[in-house]
């Protein structure tokens, strides 16, 4: 019985996975089922291997926690997942140029140890999450050459480390911030974003604009 | 709940009610058209040799998948694995003379009409593969009194499982599995006693397994786990269950210990006992099963030693004890079992050595001891039969050397004994052998050289690092076609990096650090690897310059060179590579000015280059295209002036407010000093 059988290995993976407490093998694979990936590049994402250590393009640290998701340039589409913010020690998140579409889940403000989010160069839509504040460590935030719209969120402003910002070429509203990490910030990463205003002018009286 | 005696009275009233509405169906032919009519989903034209317009009036006999008696009624249907996406109708209730009803795999939903009640010659009837829904019509059963197979695996069915089953008398296979079905199983199952095959796998139960199935002395298989959830544990009553063959209770949440009441199964072939929460000790008595083939007990909470008493299981091939706490020694009698093909300890805390006759059966395939404390040396005969596919002793304390043996193992797919006591040199053949995909044999001892002759198409990761290989990295590693990771860190290696490696089409990662001695310069061939994601030279004998030609590479995203002698001058070309976010070329000898763009990165990224920086008196070639200042200025008197407008601009910044600020940070490293061609070299 070939359905069996199917059935059963499935299960076994499902399982495998949430019983032997390897979440992040787990919560990669749930990025792999809502990824289409003609390529195949992520062939060697095995669910059933005790972590995802071994698995390409992704590195671990000493203790097979994932610290690097490296998938730029790989022709993959579909969407991301909440449960990519259950990687606790995840350092870098390269997804730039895909075709990768759908919003940019808040889950990832719970990567407190990420340095760089890459999601450049692909298809994504919906806000930036403020919950992106939160990454007290983001170094490199290239949001750049998306379809995201809405503001850029003041929350960004208390990430001090943030030294690369780009959103360029998006549909962002609003102004641009101009404190905190944003004073390093050159203004042609904030370009071709029609509705985008301009520099925030601080001390001034706040003016109505048509974004939220 | 009707009650039966209710049902018995309405049922043949029923039937007959039935007959008198539907007279407007006088044959079978007339039935199997609504039927495919009603089987056919929308947009959908299956069963086309199922024509409407036959003359016959037994033209339906001669339909695919039918079966007609001698009075053309119907007894077998079997129309299966033919997406058909309708449902079946109540029509169904008027082939009465059916003895085969099969219709799997046909992508069929809706619910199960009652009248199929009416087929009460039924023996067989499978409705698996399908999306039925609902609860199940359990009252169905009540005149089915020739049931033998009933077949409802995988579909949506949901609510309680059916107890009008208990009342046949000759039902022998029983899968329900696959379903949404909820609650306990009934106790009045254990009432079938013609059952031989019980499948209630992958559904929702609950409750206390019913120590009453134990009852069923002529079940062989029953398949009970998989996404249901026990309260308990296993019942010692099932001991008595004699003719089983397979007891499968993976995965359902089974919490208590192992019954050792189970060694009364004689029969028993596979115990799958997996992933559930059984504590205690793996019971003696169970070397009983004498007809045990595959035992796997692997995720559990078990503790204890394997029993001694295990060496007359003689007929075993699988053993699973992974992830328990499992401890003692691997018994040495593992080496005298004849047909043990899989053995899978990894994640206890096993101590003492291996047999060392493990594997002269010659039928070992899979083999997995990672992460316990065992000791001693490798068993030199591990692949005798020439079979062994895995061989994993990571993570314990192995010493001696690599059997050269392993390097004859053509079978092998995975060597991974890393972090180890191993020792002596690896063998030659591990390096060659054809169908190998990880080699990781990294945190031991092994000393020697690799080898010349290196081979391999199937080789995708290699990791050597944290030993004391001596020798260089031989060229022979540009055949490893497939290779991804190649980690050599942390041993002896000298000479120059192979052009070759970069001929490599899929290399990702390249990690040579920490060896100390391998010199020469990074040949500009680098580039022609374009999928290197991750190359860390540092802590070698590196020197020339940076080729250019790196900045080809359109997915590095790490790039480490510190701790070498490199010179001359980062190339510009390097502000382009955006997909570059870890650089780290500190303690080199590095001159002129850090590029503009490359203001990303720490000062620790270019730390220990004394002639590099803004005071720089060296100078570097600027990219064209660069904006340039129309206010150029040149030659080296232009410093005093450099310093005093950099004091000038920083003391706007701080006076004036925030909005008039130009954020054109570039153009501190803009480079002041440009001599056209001038390079500098050892």
């Amino acid at each position: 019985m070939a359905a069996l059988s199917w059935m059963w290995r499935l299960s076994l993976a499902v399982t495998l996975g949430l019983v032997c407490g390897n979440s992040e093998g787990d919560a990669l694979s749930t990025l792999r089922r809502s990824l289409s990936d003609p390529d195949n590049v992520l062939q060697s994402w095995d669910p059933t291997l005790v972590n995802p250590c071994t698995w390409f393009h992704i590195t671990c640290n000493q203790d097979n926690r994932v610290t690097r998701v490296d998938l730029g340039n790989s022709n993959l589409s579909g969407h991301l997942v909440p449960e990519l913010g259950e990687l606790e020690h995840l350092q870098y998140l390269e997804l730039y140029k895909n075709h990768i579409q759908g919003t940019i889940p808040v889950e990832l403000g719970s990567l407190k140890s990420l340095i760089s989010l890459d999601l450049y160069s692909n298809n994504i839509s919906g806000m930036i999450p403020p919950s992106l504040g939160k990454l007290k460590s983001l170094v490199f935030l290239r949001l750049n050459d998306n379809r995201l719209n809405g503001p850029i969120p003041r929350e960004l402003i208390g990430v001090s480390s943030l030294k690369v910002v780009d959103v360029s070429n998006n549909d962002l509203c609003g102004t641009i911030p101009t404190s905190g990490p944003f004073e390093r910030i050159p203004l042609n990463n904030f370009e071709n974003n029609p509705r985008l205003e301009g520099p925030e002018l601080l001390g001034l009286a706040s003016y109505d604009t048509n974004c939220s | 709940m009707r009650n039966l005696s209710w049902v018995l009275l309405h049922v043949p009233v029923v039937f007959l009610l039935f007959s008198a509405c539907s007279s407007s169906y006088s044959s079978d032919l007339e039935v199997l058209l609504k039927l495919k009519s009603a089987m056919n989903g929308p947009n959908v034209s299956g069963l086309v040799d199922w024509p409407e317009n036959s003359s016959s009036p037994t033209a339906h006999c001669s339909f695919s998948g039918v079966s007609c008696d001698h009075d053309s009624r119907v007894v077998s249907l079997n129309v299966s694995y033919i997406p058909l996406c309708g449902f079946i109708p109540r029509e169904i209730g008027l082939l009465n003379k059916l003895v085969n009803l099969t219709i799997a795999a046909d992508n069929l939903t809706g619910r199960l009409p009652v009248e199929i009640a009416n087929l009460t010659s039924l023996k067989v009837l499978n409705i698996s593969n399908n999306l039925f829904t609902g609860n199940f019509p359990g009252e169905i059963f009540l005149g089915m009194t020739e049931l033998e197979i009933l077949d409802t695996y995988n579909n949506n069915f949901s609510g309680p499982l059916p107890t009008e089953l208990a009342i046949l008398k000759r039902i022998k296979h029983l899968s329900l599995g696959g379903n949404f079905f909820s609650g306990p199983i009934p106790d009045v199952y254990s009432e079938i006693q013609s059952l031989e095959y019980l499948g209630l796998n992958g559904n929702s139960q609950t409750g206390k397994f019913p120590a009453s199935l134990g009852r069923l002395s002529n079940l062989k298989e029953m398949y009970v786990g998989y996404f249901n959830a026990f309260d308990g544990g296993i019942p010692p009553e099932l001991g008595s269950l004699s003719s089983l063959q397979v007891l499968d209770m993976s995965s359902c949440n089974l919490t208590g210990e192992i019954p050792k009441s189970l060694n009364l199964l004689k029969n028993l072939q596979l115990l799958f006992l997996q992933i559930n929460r059984l504590t205690g000790y793996i019971p003696p008595e169970l070397s009983g099963l004498v007809s045990l083939r595959q035992l796997d007990l692997s995720i559990n909470e078990l503790a204890g030693e394997i029993p001694e008493s295990f060496s007359t299981l003689t007929n075993i091939t699988l053993i699973n004890l992974f992830k328990n706490h499992l401890r003692g020694p691997i018994p040495a009698y593992f080496g005298d079992l004849p047909n043990l093909e899989v053995l899978q300890v990894w994640e206890n805390n096993f101590t003492f050595e291996l047999p060392n006759n493990l594997g002269q059966n010659g039928k070992l395939k899979l083999f997995d001891v990672a992460t316990n404390q065992l000791t001693g040396p490798v068993p030199l005969v591990l692949c005798a039969g020439g079979k062994l596919k895995t061989l994993i002793l990571m993570e314990n304390f192995f010493s001696g050397a690599i059997p050269m043996e392993i390097g004859d193992c053509k079978s092998l797919t995975r060597i991974r004994i890393a972090k180890n006591l191993l020792s002596g040199t690896i063998p030659a053949g591990i390096f060659n052998l054809p169908s190998v995909e990880v080699v990781e044999v990294s945190d031991n001892y092994f000393s020697g050289e690799l080898p010349l002759k290196i081979s391999g198409d199937a080789l995708e990761t290699l990791v050597l690092s944290n030993n004391r290989i001596t020798g260089k990295i031989p060229s022979a590693i540009g055949n490893l076609k497939n290779l991804r990771t190649l980690s050599l860190e942390m041993n002896r290696l000298s000479g120059e990096i192979p052009s070759e490696l970069f001929g490599l089409p899929n290399l990702m990662n390249i990690n040579i650090s920490a060896n100390n001695h391998i010199s020469g310069e990074i040949p500009t061939s680098i580039a022609r690897c374009t999928s290197l994601s991750s190359i860390d030279f540092s802590r070698n004998n590196l020197f020339g310059e940076i080729p250019k030609e790196i900045a080809k590479l359109m997915m590095l995203s790490t790039l480490n060179l510190s701790n070498n002698q490199i010179t001359g001058c980062i190339p510009e070309e390097m502000r382009d590579m955006s997909s570059l976010v870890t650089l780290d070329l500190s303690n080199n000898d590095l001159v002129g000015r850090v590029p503009s763009g490359f203001v990303i990165y720490d000062d620790s990224s270019f730390a220990g280059n004394p002639n590099l920086g803004p005071q720089s008196h060296f100078s570097c070639p600027s990219s064209l295209g660069e904006v340039q200042n129309s206010s150029q200025t040149h030659g080296r008197f232009c410093s005093p002036v450099l310093i005093v407008c950099i004091a000038v601009f920083v003391t706007a910044l701080l006076s004036v407010p925030p909005q008039s600020r130009q954020p054109r940070k570039q153009r501190r490293h803009r480079d002041r000093g440009a001599r056209e061609g001038h390079v500098r070299t050892h």
